[in-house]
């Protein structure tokens, strides 16, 4: 019991982060309490308020939900109509005053405490200026569309970077693993995850084509950023197509398997004779 | 034909859940007809709906395709049905812009620079792109779903065949996305990143502009505008963690938890404020039911939150009203929620 109640404490802190949120809709709670006439509005929200931040921090039911899931206990408190309650608060407090410039000036307040105390959600690091409707990176879309075949669904593993989007734009493709791999904590493990990023600046072209055959690849995507140990040509590969800073490698013994069987696009046999044409180094 | 394509999506998006909310705003008081309750009752109205149709349709493995039909035929149905009930409330909405209209100067400069705000919003979802990582489940859920015509019965991160996927089956928002992806035309990642992303966001400030036209009735209405500026506020400086409702609300729209977060809840709050009225319509009821089940629709968390929340609620009405009816009512409504729920735990 000890253990649910640290793990309350440390639910609540981390949801109110480095900000006086808690304090502000406590605050209010008292307020209404106080000046709230309505009964309607003291029953639906102020009440049930105040019964609902006893019940998600009574341990008992803090221990049957965290049996369910333990690390998505926080987000009872999206039950806490805190937002609207500050708002409303403030509303009213703005509303005691009896002329417009007081009540404009005391806005002006309540603004920049709801500012001051808050963090812009824009101003994230996460948030870019968006290239495309899908809101994903050109190069996974131009990738994903240099990777399909019409007639059949290859498997292709990716660098870890276009894990997250590849999936997101196209199923036309399969890939061994996917952002699941690049979450630490979800501890899965694959032996060509780790080929392909165990080193940051270098690839074993030797390791990586090893694992991928293991995993039934017909493609091999790999970033320019990186340097290549060997080549993937003396793995039995050869080089598809180089898009938007990513070099495609195909498996030549895939690309024998889906060639007799028809399932090839006519641009990767093209691609493929051209290669075998040039003369070896 | 990409336009045709973009047209179609809005059309699925606004139009269709504006004239299926004729249904339950039909059963509500005249000062509750409003174009916001209406847009959000068939928002409501068509989640409920898709959940009790695709969650049989996903436990018994059935194709997306049959799914697809069956949940646009009820649609069709209702959408017609749903035509016969506008007369009154058009009349109603009629009479709210002669009112509007002869606001004062003040109330209406501060509707203007409430909407400039939430507008201000919706054009930034649009524009600004988020990264959030449980994208690379939904959407790619979504794709999946459209692409091979199952439904949780792929892996969402390698596409592989996979047994049913039980924790996420009984929310299933991606499938909803890729309805609307396979009736559109639209890319999945481009329906929820682009067009839910604003959608959703209209949808969170109606129900909020809703809970405001309760908090401030009467003498009080020249108020809301003042509220509905400060709630935007709030929520586009609530990224005090990445825990918060207003986090997840803002920069995940288009997932379940973005909307169960920003919207439902707020919505079921709406709900209380009408059934602790002293006299509840039908039509308030028949919200609530829909809500409960938007719920489930949109996250697995609600299977906690729900009855605690509408438990608790019920309480609260029956003791202040001194009545039976309405707490027995709120509670029958969760039973869709506390099945599922168990449902869930059998299956997890």
């Amino acid at each position: 019991m000890l253990k649910t109640i640290e793990k309350i404490c440390e639910d609540v802190i981390l949801y109110n982060g480095k900000s006086i949120t808690l304090l502000i809709f406590l605050a209010a709670l008292i307020f209404l309490w106080f000046f709230e006439k309505n009964k309607c509005v003291r029953t639906a929200l102020i009440y049930l308020s105040i019964a609902e931040l006893i019940i998600f921090a009574c341990p008992i039911y803090a221990w049957i939900g965290m049996k369910i899931d333990e690390a998505i206990y926080y987000r009872v408190f999206w039950a806490l109509p805190v937002g609207i309650l500050v708002c409303y608060a403030l509303v009213l407090f703005v509303s005691h005053f009896d002329t417009f410039g007081k009540k404009a000036v005391v806005a002006v307040m309540a603004v920049l405490l709801i500012g001051l105390n808050g963090r812009l959600v824009y101003t994230n690091s996460l948030h870019f200026r968006s290239s495309n409707a899908y809101h994903i990176p050109a190069q996974v879309i131009e990738l994903a569309d240099a990777l399909k075949l019409d007639n059949y669904k290859p498997i292709a593993v990716l660098p870890a970077e276009l894990l997250p989007f590849f999936r997101q734009y196209s199923a036309d493709v399969f890939t061994p693993y996917g952002r699941n791999m690049i979450e630490p904590q979800w501890n899965f493990k694959s032996e060509l995850y780790d080929a392909m990023e165990g080193n940051p600046q270098e690839y074993d072209a030797a390791k990586v084509a090893e694992c991928a055959r293991n995993e039934n690849c017909a493609y091999v995507v790999l970033s320019s950023a990186k340097q290549i140990k060997g080549s993937m040509e003396e793995q039995n590969y050869f080089l598809l197509n180089f898009v938007q800073g990513y070099f495609i490698y195909m498996d030549c013994n895939y690309y024998e398997i889906y060639k007799e069987r028809n399932l090839l696009d006519a641009d990767v046999i093209e691609r493929k004779e051209a290669v075998s044409a040039q003369p070896q180094a | 034909m990409e336009i045709l394509k973009w047209g179609m999506l809005a059309f699925l998006v606004l139009p269709v859940p504006f004239i299926l909310g004729m249904i339950p705003v039909k059963y509500m008081d005249k000062a509750q007809k409003t174009p916001a309750m209406t847009y959000l009752c068939g928002c409501f109205l068509s989640f409920a709906v898709f959940e009790v149709t695709a969650v049989p349709f996903i436990l018994l493995e059935k194709s997306f395709t049959a799914l697809v039909i069956a949940y646009t035929a009820i649609i069709v149905v209702l959408f017609v049905y749903a035509l016969s009930c506008a007369k009154g409330t058009v009349a109603a909405y009629i009479e709210q812009i002669k009112a509007f209209r002869a606001e004062t100067l003040h109330i209406k400069a501060g509707w203007a620079a409430a909407i400039i705000v939430i507008g201000m919003q919706m054009a930034y979802a649009v524009m600004f792109e988020y990264y959030d990582g449980d994208d690379a489940y939904y959407i790619a859920m979504a794709v999946l779903t459209d692409t091979f015509d199952t439904m949780y019965l792929r892996d969402a991160y390698s596409g592989y065949l996979r047994p049913l996927d039980a924790r996420h089956a009984l929310s299933p928002t991606p499938v909803y996305q890729a309805w609307l992806s396979r009736l559109s035309g639209i890319a999945p990642a481009a329906v929820a990143h682009t067009m839910l992303a604003a959608a959703w966001l209209l949808l969170m400030y109606c129900v909020i502009s809703q809970i405001c036209a309760k908090l401030f009735d009467r003498d009080k209405r020249k108020y809301r505008p003042v509220f509905m500026i400060f709630i935007a506020l709030w929520f586009a400086f609530g990224n005090i963690s990445l825990y918060t409702a207003e986090t997840f609300a803002m920069t995940r729209t288009w997932q379940g938890k973005g909307l169960m977060a920003g919207t439902v809840i707020p919505a079921l709050f709406l709900c209380f404020l009408n059934l602790a009225e002293e006299k509840v319509d039908k039509g308030s009821f028949m919200l609530l039911v829909c809500v409960v089940l938007s719920a489930v629709f949109a996250t697995s968390v609600s299977f906690m939150i729900i009855p605690t929340a509408v438990g608790l609620a019920a309480v609260f009405i029956g003791i202040k009203k001194r009545e039976i009816k309405t707490p027995a009512l709120m509670l029958a409504s969760c039973v869709p929620c506390i099945l599922l729920g168990g449902i869930y735990l059998v299956m997890r």
